[in-house]
């Protein structure tokens, strides 16, 4: 094991898994306790239509992700908001574009597009130096943010016309959360690829919620469990020889049912 | 006295449809106006149209410089797993004073602290919201609502969802209040609003502000006031003046 951390690759994982559980522990928690988990399905597949249009036009698929992902997070909103459109409808259609597009772009590029499938089923062996510095600014950023404006995306979060009755910010708040949200999914598409990027969102964060009713500790208690799901799916799938994503998300699943039997036990036996 | 709010001649409503039409009000400077109507009336509309969370169509709103809000949302069922406690609720009343980027002042907290005492919350501050009675739930809502010292206080259906020892004990908090701070309270209960305010305001899709608190026979008539309840109710002490027999429908 300890002969592991000679090899680059892996520690280079190591440090993205550890970037990615702080990210996807705050922002899950927003995600779960907002209940706009749907919002964050919507954002990722959407997102997929950047990565189509990366391929074709031969520039780095992350960032045309990134710009898809926001706008649909942008243009769900506004769907619901303003055109009158219901928001789960509205989701299901900027979902069904994005795949669409992403299909029609990755057809009309010449060739075979070899990493494809990374971004379908995420590589954390893969992720570059650039990658790395990349999440690890967002990270910070999003740290930073939930630091100081803590209150105020607590109280938008429970109830956001009373949030707005005393003058926060709430439109831009929104705004800065959702644009977080969307460049913390296209970051981690990498990591663990498109079809499973919201369970690292949301299930250590479920986990969570069983133990804390206290938004805080539940952020806290998200980021050390998605941390200890990333580091041993890591380890299983390097011993293993298993894809990373799957036995990342499979680790955070077993902790999850760990918690919720023995949560169910203690309660049981406190009667 | 000082006028707060005023409107005049505004439209409001969702997507296209005018839910109140041609609403002039204004709110003086320590008034306790009831705003009473029919399910559907727009009571609720105007509310939002007054807190500025809904821009009327047309018209013009002006309110003072500066003041503050205090905002009871009517009881619809609150997130009951979104995790908050009580306490925080409460502080989330404090942030319009707040300073940005900055966490709540020890001063805050002592305020947040002596009304959840006052309003019989203090063993409870640290417990979810969503795990409260109706009741508790009421009053760390009412709490947040008036920790600011507002200089209005906004009550969309306060007594939906208290109980009847509460609601008596809520009153007598509003009109203490009163004395600090206008208060305009919206509820389909004309009965007990009579008792408590200064002044009347009738909404069916159009407005018919009543100085005084009694509800007249003519307002029932014309305005299509909640006849109903005034008939039926079984709340003790309540006038109704020049009031003729077969008069209300």
């Amino acid at each position: 094991m300890i002969e592991l951390l000679s090899y680059q690759f892996f520690v280079k994982a190591l440090i993205t898994a550890l970037m990615t559980s702080v990210l996807c522990g705050l922002i899950g928690s927003y995600i779960v306790s907002r209940r706009i988990v749907f919002i964050g399905g919507g954002i990722t597949h959407t997102s997929f239509g950047g990565i189509g249009l990366g391929y074709y036009l031969g520039i780095n698929p992350v960032i045309t992700a990134a710009v898809f992902g926001i706008l649909s997070a942008i243009g769900i909103k506004a769907a619901s908001d303003k055109a009158d459109i219901r928001e789960d409808s509205a989701i299901g259609i900027f979902w069904a574009l994005g795949m669409a597009l992403g299909i029609i772009f990755i057809y009309l590029t010449p060739g075979y597009a070899p990493d494809l499938m990374t971004y379908l089923f995420g590589n954390i062996l893969m992720v570059s130096i650039y990658d790395i510095w990349l999440i690890s600014v967002l990270g910070l950023t999003a740290s930073a943010v939930f630091y100081f404006l803590f209150n105020e995306i607590h109280s938008i979060a429970f109830d956001e016309e009373f949030a707005k009755t005393q003058g926060v910010k709430v439109g831009l708040i929104n705004y800065i959360l959702i644009s977080i949200i969307a460049l913390t999914i296209v970051l981690n598409i990498k990591v663990v690829g498109i079809i499973l990027v919201m369970s690292l969102l949301t299930i250590p964060q479920t986990t969570a919620s069983i133990i804390t009713k206290n938004f805080r500790n539940m952020i806290f208690l998200s980021v050390i469990i998605a941390i200890i799901s990333s580091f041993s799916g890591l380890f299983i799938s390097y011993f293993f020889n298993i894809p990373s994503g799957a036995s990342i998300i499979f680790c955070s699943v077993i902790i999850f049912l760990l918690v919720k039997i023995s949560n169910s036990f203690f309660l049981f036996f406190s009667k | 006295m000082e006028e707060l709010i005023k409107l005049e001649n505004i439209d409001a409503g969702y997507n296209g449809s005018k839910i109140i039409e041609n609403i002039s009000l204004s709110v003086k400077e320590n008034d306790f106006l009831g705003i009473i109507g029919p399910n559907g009336g727009g009571k609720s509309t105007l509310i939002k149209v007054i807190l500025g969370l809904l821009k009327p169509s047309s018209g013009n709103i002006t309110v003072k410089k500066g003041m503050k809000f205090g905002y009871l949302p009517q009881f619809t069922s609150a997130d009951k797993k979104f995790p908050i406690s009580v306490k925080e609720t409460v502080l989330s009343g404090l942030l319009s004073g707040k300073k940005l980027f900055r966490p709540f002042s020890k001063k805050d907290h002592e305020d947040a602290e002596d009304l959840m005492r006052k309003f019989d919350l203090d063993g409870i501050q640290d417990s979810p919201v969503g795990e409260l009675s109706g009741g508790q739930m009421q009053r760390a809502f009412l709490c947040r609502a008036m920790v600011s010292h507002p200089d209005i206080l906004v009550l969309d259906e306060p007594n939906s969802f208290v109980d009847k020892d509460f609601a008596r004990d809520m009153y007598q908090i509003l009109l203490e209040l009163n004395g600090r701070m206008t208060i305009l309270m919206v509820s389909h209960d004309t009965g007990v609003i009579t008792s408590y305010v200064k002044n009347i305001a009738c909404i069916n899709r159009t407005l018919h502000y009543h100085p005084g608190s009694d509800i007249t026979s003519d307002m029932l008539e014309k305005y299509t006031c909640p006849v109903e309840l005034i008939t039926h109710g079984s709340l003790p002490h309540r006038v109704l003046r020049s009031h003729k027999i077969g008069g209300a429908k």
